[in-house]
């Protein structure tokens, strides 16, 4: 019974994290990672490549979001400055030539927040201004 | 019998099957000449086909792939195209090793994979033919990424043990110590590939060969070297793609330089340009090569005899069905992606033969101008 409780008040804090600055996540994206290291910031290059599959000088690996999910439309918009369709072809070679895997997808934000709580070096974007719980760190800003 | 069913599901977890199909429908608005297996009718089994891949994680760095693919058309390759270990000792660094396809030009080792590019066929005048479509042996790929661009270089070496059908002929294919070197640059919405292929290559076609030996045991040692299809093959490549929200830019130029009887020396390029409209695409391409082939020798006397007489006869028949050529090709197609993994694709191609031999169409009549329009739909899928 306990358990249940304690599993029902964490939903509602990370549901409380996701939705409680929703006015202000509509129009732009941050990446957010679980990182002991609070000081690393990323550019856009480099957050570009870190989700298109290529190295970076940091443990992070990278986690996405669904393709219709709108935080996503954003940050293909805003980051990778590519069209979905373009994405799911270079995945589709990445794959098939055995060089690159696309990043883990999860539902929604909350199981992708939920998902970078718990794993380190994990790195996901978010929609802007949404409050981070103090574990993670938000490494790029779109300016 | 209790800890089973967990280790099995451990197994399938690590264990991943995919897959990619294409259906492609071709038709030739000219009754007088075909090419490339299509004519004047519509035709759904030149370049339909299906491919699948299972991928095994053996250990955290180390896994296993095979893909096979099942092919519809005359020249008829189905089987294994890739089986290759994967052993990545850093995150830069990437090693595969085992059966993989060759890296030659830009959209070498994915044309199977309709579902990765735009065009329905990709730019004949380029990617018509090449010597060496799979190798067996080792591959390696660093990747560096800096703050504002990033650099991969690959390269590989192995040989080629294989047998090929081109244009219905069968091609025992050899190649030793083929290897190439593959430099790729990306700079904002811009990626800059260069890169050189080599490898000694031997190609048996029967008919040929015997016909060569004959030729060679009566002493016509030139005309039997002229029909010699042992010798290196080179390739070099350089292409540069722009690709952003609303627009896109591909081009590349390639050289072969060769010296079998079989395979001329080929300059190609495609220029193509296009705009996006998610998930609509549509574009336009120009694609251009010349093919020279090696001289042919007038070494055996006419009139002498009349075995001698057959001979020159035969030889001449052979060189017939060869000659330099230049062709051109103007497209224009789109795209429309109608979920994440399935897209439709059409595409109006005028093929043109521009001066010389023919070189473009596989068969044709009298009155055939040299000229045909080539229209193409498809559908394409990954799963």
């Amino acid at each position: 019974m306990g358990i249940l409780v304690k599993k029902y008040l964490a939903c509602l804090v990370l549901w409380y994290f996701v939705f409680s600055t929703a006015a202000h996540a509509a129009q732009s994206v941050m990446v957010v990672a679980n990182t002991g290291d609070q000081s690393i910031q990323l550019n856009r290059q480099q957050v570009r490549s870190l989700f298109m599959g290529g190295v970076i000088p940091y443990q992070l690996k990278a986690v996405a979001l669904p393709p219709e999910n709108h935080t996503r439309v954003l940050f293909n918009t805003k980051i990778i400055g590519l069209t979905e369709s373009r994405i799911q072809s270079y995945w589709a070679q990445m794959r098939f030539t055995g060089r690159k895997r696309a990043p883990r997808e999860f539902e929604n934000e909350t199981s992708l927040l939920q998902f970078l709580l718990r794993n380190v070096g994990a790195t996901g974007y978010l929609p802007a201004g949404m409050d981070v719980p103090e574990q993670l760190t938000v490494i790029y800003t779109i300016p | 019998m209790i800890i089973m069913p967990t280790v099995q599901a451990e197994v399938l977890d690590d264990l991943e099957f995919s897959g990619f199909a294409r259906i492609v429908a071709g038709y030739i608005d000219d009754e007088h000449a075909e090419f490339n297996g299509y004519e004047n009718k519509v035709s759904l089994n030149q370049q339909s086909l299906i491919g699948l891949q299972v991928d095994y994680q053996i250990i955290d760095n180390l896994s296993a792939t095979a893909q096979v693919i099942g092919r519809t058309g005359d020249d008829n390759d189905s089987g294994i195209e890739w089986l290759y270990l994967t052993y990545a000792p850093t995150k830069a660094l990437r090693l595969k090793l085992g059966r993989q396809r060759t890296p030659v030009f830009s959209y070498s080792d994915f044309s199977d994979v309709g579902f990765a590019y735009n065009w329905v066929s990709l730019p004949q005048q380029v990617y018509q033919q090449f010597l060496f479509p799979n190798f067996d042996g080792l591959h390696a790929n660093y990747e560096h990424i800096g703050e504002n661009v990033s650099l991969s270089v690959e390269a590989y070496f192995g040989e080629i043990d294989r047998k090929y059908m081109f244009q219905g002929d069968s091609l025992n294919v050899n190649v030793d110590n083929i290897h190439g070197i593959v430099s790729t640059l990306g700079y904002e919405s811009w990626t800059l590939r260069a890169s050189y292929h080599r490898g000694d290559v031997d190609v048996t076609q029967q008919e040929l060969s015997d016909f060569s030996d004959i030729l060679r045991g009566v002493g016509f040692t030139q005309s039997a070297d002229s029909l010699t299809n042992v010798g290196e093959a080179e390739f070099y490549q350089l292409s540069a793609f722009y690709e952003d929200l609303d627009y896109f830019f591909r081009s590349e130029v390639t050289r072969l330089r060769t010296e079998l009887f079989l395979a001329p020396d080929s300059n190609g390029y495609f220029v193509s340009g296009g705009l996006n409209f998610s998930p609509f695409s549509i574009y336009a391409s120009v694609s251009r090569d010349t093919n020279k082939y090696s001289a042919s020798v007038s070494e055996i006397p006419i009139g002498a005899n009349a075995q001698l007489d057959q001979l020159a006869f035969g030889y001449q028949e052979i060189v017939s069905l060869i000659g330099s050529n230049s062709t051109v090709s103007y497209s224009i197609g789109g795209r429309w992606d109608y979920r994440d993994n399935l897209a439709f694709k059409a595409q109006a191609t005028l093929l043109k033969e521009r001066d010389g031999y023919h070189g473009l169409f596989t068969y044709r009549d009298q009155t055939f101008d040299g000229k045909a329009m080539f229209y193409q739909l498809a559908l394409e899928w990954v799963f």
